[in-house]
């Protein structure tokens, strides 16, 4: 003969509640954060890796570049280039000689010297949200006089044609999203490019971001 | 009876229900904690991943860099390197250092395949060669380097009669005079102070000094402030005196105290081990380029030690250089010859036997002119006593200390203008990366 089942109790039903209560509370809270919490990162990392593939790219048109064929430039109001700085400073758009018209074919001169063939051109623009900018890269083609494979004619004449003619393309050639700032500078002994990448949002929208910096030998 | 049955059925039924609801909810809550593990696991796995590639990308570009090197360091080692690749691995990455064509004795220039990007040629100037590292990890993408290489072009020496890279020191009146051909020519230049405790030089030159300058040169005027001269570095003299090493080693061998014992001829490229010490007779060098003394170099007395190797002759020694007596170190004039002390300043002791505290001193005797080209001392000080004339340049990696007596004069020769320093090293003259 089966036992009678007692009734549960009010303060029993009360604890019950008031613990299930507090077990829900807890996940309401938690578990967006816990399902955002993948996104968040994976967002962090594509804003990363975006720029950190940008500043690969960079490192390369530096190596193959020569420290007295680049230029540092304002783009606003108009387009405005001079020599770099000694040290890594904020610049919205840079130019770096380049050997390499975009095919890869490495192209040497009679005396086993770069044959300069024009300017790679970086210039900040901000998207279309207004919270950071993008990264653009475009090959103008120019003539660069050399001397010794040294580049003696990209001066603030040459960069500031290049940055406007680069400026003028369309679709604007986005080599990488999300960068806060650009920072870039050239030393004369040995002959480094000091280049930095902020990757992240601007004006405090998102404050996380994350610093790149190179230090590249100028090989040419 | 009946009323207890029915009673029975309900409890029954109602225990039943709770224990399915307790059992919904906890598969529900479980299956909701398992997904939110599951997202949370492969977000993380999937950015470690993305950022290991990033990684990888920049690691097989070290590799390929590293190969490039790799390639430069055994051209540099061995000029006659034959064409063909090593292989390694760096971050992981597998690389393969290549030599594609080493035109560096090749009388022309010439085509060769450029191997980061097939049917297509590099041109290859004579004296020059063809690079290349590749690396991939794990089979991925391949990435180049190439470069063409040529030797490192030559250090140049400061112009003018006298630099310091610190001070020049003034101590007595002495002449410090022009190339007869070239008036006026006589620069002098510290990186730091032109120092004029006594009696001031007369100086057929204008003088410098990035400090203060206290001696007033041909412009009636000194200049403070000036902007510093330029001296190569410490790797590249360690580069320049490896280079002159090797290349005398390859030469005749010889011990110190065989070259001490007197009056004998050198010919060819000459490696010495052991302190040089002439007291007598006159040793003579020539038809060489480099004399490298593993030692100190004394002379003294009547010896005479000359450097007559053609130009550019270079006389490296490790230990200090101490001349005086009626022959002492002379060269040829109108040769831009070099020596140069690798040593400090000996202070007080010096393993010469003399009083000079300088690395390099130059005491000639008084009416006598000693030719001796380009005198640097590297990383010491360079003093000049006696009472006669020095005809060259002077050097120093520290200070000058000029301190000759009555009569006794430094006598610029402008042809040191064009002394330089070959390292031995190769260098990139193009470089790409594929």
């Amino acid at each position: 003969m089966m036992k009678r089942q007692r009734g549960t109790s009010i303060p029993e039903v009360l604890t019950v509640t008031v613990i299930i209560g507090m077990l829900l509370s807890a996940m309401v809270v938690i578990v967006p954060l816990l399902v955002k919490s993948p996104l968040q990162m994976q967002s962090q990392v594509d804003t990363v890796n975006t720029a950190a593939i940008a500043l690969y790219k960079m490192r390369r048109d530096f190596s193959q570049g020569d420290t007295n064929g680049v230029m540092t430039c304002s783009i606003t109001p108009v387009v405005s280039c001079s020599a770099p700085p000694t040290t890594a400073t904020s610049t919205q758009a840079l130019v770096v000689v380049t050997d390499d018209d975009g095919t890869g074919v490495f192209a040497v001169d009679a005396n086993g010297y770069p044959k300069w063939s024009g300017v790679y051109v970086y210039w900040l623009q901000l998207n279309s949200t207004g919270t950071a900018y993008d990264l653009e890269r475009a090959y103008e083609p120019a003539i660069i006089k050399s001397m010794n494979g040294i580049p003696t004619n990209v001066d603030a004449v040459l960069a500031s044609t290049a940055v406007t003619a680069a400026m003028l393309i369309s679709p604007a050639p986005v080599l990488t999203n999300n960068i806060a700032d650009m920072e870039f500078g050239v030393s004369g002994s040995p002959s480094t490019i000091n280049f930095e990448l902020i990757a992240g949002t601007i004006g405090g929208v998102d404050q996380t971001q994350t610093d790149f910096q190179g230090n590249t030998y100028a090989r040419n | 009876m009946q009323e207890t049955s029915l009673h029975r059925g309900i409890l029954k039924s109602g225990a039943s229900g709770q224990r399915g609801f307790a059992m919904a909810f906890v598969f529900v809550l479980v299956a909701l904690l398992l997904l939110i593990a599951i997202l949370v696991i492969t977000g993380a796995f999937n950015a470690n991943n993305q950022a290991q590639a990033v990684g990888v990308k920049y690691g097989v570009l070290n590799s390929a860099e590293a190969a490039a090197n790799l390639a430069l360091n055994r051209l540099a080692e061995n000029p006659s390197e034959p064409v063909g690749c090593v292989t390694g691995s760096l971050n992981g990455a597998v690389y393969r250092s290549c030599l594609g064509l080493n035109n560096l004795s090749w009388p022309t220039g010439r085509l060769t395949p450029d191997y980061a990007d097939p049917g297509t040629n590099v041109w290859v100037p004579k004296g020059a060669a063809y690079i290349y590292g590749e690396a991939t990890n794990q089979g991925s993408r391949k990435v180049y380097v190439e470069a063409i290489a040529q030797p490192a072009p030559p250090l140049v020496m400061p112009s003018g009669a006298i630099n310091a890279a610190t001070d020049i020191n003034d101590l007595s009146s002495m002449g410090i005079n022009q190339d007869p051909l070239h008036p006026n020519d006589a620069t002098v230049s510290a990186n730091n102070n032109i120092n004029v405790p006594g009696a001031a030089s007369p100086v057929q030159g204008v003088t410098h000094a990035v400090g203060t300058d206290s001696l007033i040169g041909s412009d009636g005027t000194t200049h403070s402030g000036s902007a510093a001269v330029g001296f190569p570095n410490f790797t590249e003299l360690a580069q320049a005196a490896q280079n002159a090493k090797l290349t005398a080693q390859a030469g005749t061998n010889l011990s110190g105290s065989t070259v001490s014992s007197g009056t004998a001829t050198y010919t060819g490229n000459v490696y010495i081990n052991g302190d040089v010490n002439v007291s007598s007779g006159t040793v003579t060098f020539s038809t060489g380029t480099y004399v490298y003394i593993n030692g100190n170099l004394c002379i003294s007395g009547t010896g005479t030690v000359v450097n007559a190797d053609g130009g550019q002759g270079l006389m490296v020694v490790t230990g200090v250089v101490s001349s005086n007596g009626v022959g002492g170190y002379q060269t040829i004039a109108g040769q831009d010859t070099m020596l140069l002390s690798l040593a400090s300043d000996p202070g007080a002791i010096n393993p010469c036997g003399s009083s000079a505290a300088d690395a390099l001193s130059l005491s000639p005797p008084a009416a006598t002119v000693e030719p001796v080209g380009t005198v640097y001392a590297t990383v010491g000080s360079v003093q000049l006593t006696g009472l006669g004339t020095v005809q060259g340049a002077l050097d120093a990696g520290t200070n000058v200390d000029l301190n000759g007596g009555p009569g006794s004069a430094v006598q610029y020769d402008a042809k040191q203008a064009q002394t330089t320093l070959t390292t031995g090293t190769m260098t990139y003259t193009a470089y790409n990366q594929n």
